[in-house]
């Protein structure tokens, strides 16, 4: 194959990535922005939502759209659920202490993966496509599915995006972000705007999980890598700016699936890892954060 | 007729440190009450345990006959308290039409009683009309301050609570100030004033409540202040 289609192949492949990379980061950027608190979990919700997809597809029988639907549905659902209780059971008794709550969700990751192991099992897993169809390029063809995570996920980052600047509930999240005392003087329930941003955070994590489990297999490790490149996104999109965060999904997801394709994985890894390392010292805010005044 | 906010014997502490020390005060319907008193006296302290804020430990805040330093402190505001804060706290990433958005969802009015409320708030503050879509952090300080005050107003208080609101502004923006606060006194709004400065008071206040380590000390006719020199200089310490 010649470098261009090569590279036209190895560019959607980073499309993919990037579309679920910037569906998870999103979670963990809401729940930094609003909440101040950096979930080590979030990794975990996404494992979650992987693991609870294949359960959910193998119970549902018929066509793998069906069960796929299914999963959509259920899996955040469940995720949101647990997340709540995490935060109502752990993270609110800290007070949302900074320090504190970053032990808790160290804790919290190792709860969830152990108990996915003891009860899915140390197997990888997978689920079928909801849909099975190619689209032919002159060059290669190229899995439809994987077009339509592109899509899918361009539609729920907008979905999020109009929920908070188009929605009383986003207006009250965006108040809580920046001065939950205020918030609290003009009524806003900051307490239960804390357990539902927790809540919403794991569910994008769980949601970008359904949609790559018919393309990688559902793991109780699979949570490592997107904890790494969504902390990865944060930093380089500048903390609590959701336009810096899918930006820096998009840049450190299509350099992934390029280097990954035309060298390895590891060097990706490595070279994504220099970059925040240069952000921080030029930019410590991030390319979109607010400067400290 | 039992006073518009009566507070009873408040406690409130700062962890360990206690910043109230039984405070107590009364402000009736249509009545301007300042708190006067040194820094650190306790009377911002004083504003955010009656929003619950900071709990109160002991005491009783009674807003119409009714008991609210017991609720949940998103559940004050509801009661029909307005607060502006000291150093006005808007959020600032938010434009002027969603902050004042927040004032109007305290009271979960409908959306027409909303609009009307909104349209009255902007008469009362013309600029704020003309700056709704840009983002309050951008605003000058006057004009900030303006939208800290229509934001408090848009849940139509019963009760309206400024912590120094002429801080730091000039002139022509302190008189604007006042006429809304004199403004809201016509209608029977209860007013409940915290300042520094003495001659910030003096114009508009019915009473002054001087507040000394956390207690309420003496409590005079605003009119008698200009001739008794001796309690602004023991609360205030200055000689005017």
């Amino acid at each position: 194959m010649d470098f261009g289609p090569y590279l036209l192949l190895a560019s959607l492949e980073g499309a993919v990535g990037a579309a679920v990379l910037a569906l998870t980061a999103l979670g963990l950027s809401l729940v930094f922005g609003v909440m101040r608190i950096v979930n080590v979990a979030h990794g975990e919700f996404y494992m979650l939502g992987a693991v609870i997809a294949w359960w959910v597809t193998s119970m549902v029988g018929g066509h793998p759209a069906l069960g796929f639907v299914a999963a959509m549905v259920v899996s955040p659902l469940i995720v949101g659920i647990a997340a709540a209780a995490a935060e109502r059971l752990v993270l609110r008794r800290l007070d949302y202490d900074p320090e504190a709550t970053i032990v808790a969700t160290i804790g919290l990751l190792y709860v969830i993966q152990q108990l996915a192991l003891s009860t899915y099992g140390a197997d990888a897993r997978p689920v079928a496509a909801p849909i099975d169809f190619r689209v032919q390029f002159p060059w290669f063809g190229y899995s439809g599915y994987k077009l339509c995570v592109i899509g899918a996920s361009a539609v729920m980052m907008l979905a999020v995006w109009l929920v908070l600047t188009h929605t009383r509930v986003g207006l009250m999240m965006r108040a809580t972000q920046h001065d939950p005392e205020t918030a609290r003087a003009f009524a806003i329930p900051v307490d239960r705007v804390y357990a539902g941003v927790f809540a919403i955070g794991a569910m994008l994590a769980a949601l970008g999980a359904v949609l790559i489990v018919p393309i990688q297999q559902a793991h109780y490790l699979m949570g490592h890598d997107p904890l790494l490149l969504s902390f990865i996104v944060v930093i380089i999109g500048g903390l609590g700016s959701l336009r810096g965060t899918v930006l820096a999904a998009v840049i450190i997801g299509m350099s992934d699936g390029i280097i990954s394709v035309f060298f390895s994985p590891t060097l990706a890894k490595i070279l994504a890892t220099l970059l925040v390392a240069f952000v921080l010292v030029w930019r410590p805010a991030g390319l979109f954060g607010a400067r400290p005044a | 007729m039992t006073a518009m906010l009566k507070v009873e014997g408040l406690d409130a502490f700062y962890g360990k440190v206690q910043v109230l020390h039984g405070l107590s005060l009364e402000v009736d319907r249509g009545e301007i009450l300042c708190l006067l008193g040194r820094n650190g006296a306790g009377k911002t302290t004083a504003l955010k345990a009656i929003m619950g804020l900071v709990p109160p430990r002991a005491g009783a805040v009674m807003l119409d006959g009714v008991d609210i330093s017991l609720l949940p402190p998103e559940d004050i505001a509801k009661e029909g308290i307005g607060y502006v804060p000291q150093g006005r706290r808007l959020f600032a990433e938010l434009t002027v039409a969603e902050n004042l958005e927040i004032g109007l969802m305290v009271r979960g009015a409908p959306r027409r009683a909303r609009g009307r409320v909104l349209e009255r708030v902007l008469d009362l503050f013309p600029v704020l009309a003309e700056r709704l879509h840009q983002r309050s952090g951008t605003l000058s300080g006057g004009e900030q301050q303006m939208l800290a005050i229509g934001r408090a107003l848009c849940l139509e208080p019963a009760v309206l609570m400024l912590d120094e609101p002429t801080e730091g502004l000039m002139p022509a923006m302190i008189q604007r100030i006042r006429e809304v606060v004199l403004a809201m006194r016509a209608e029977g709004v209860a007013v409940l004033l915290v300042e520094q400065r003495v001659e910030a008071v003096l114009p508009v206040a019915d009473r002054v409540l001087f507040v000394e380590n956390g207690r309420s000390r003496d409590c005079v006719a605003a009119s008698d202040l200009g001739e008794d020199h001796a309690l602004l200089h023991r609360y205030v310490g200055v000689g005017a």
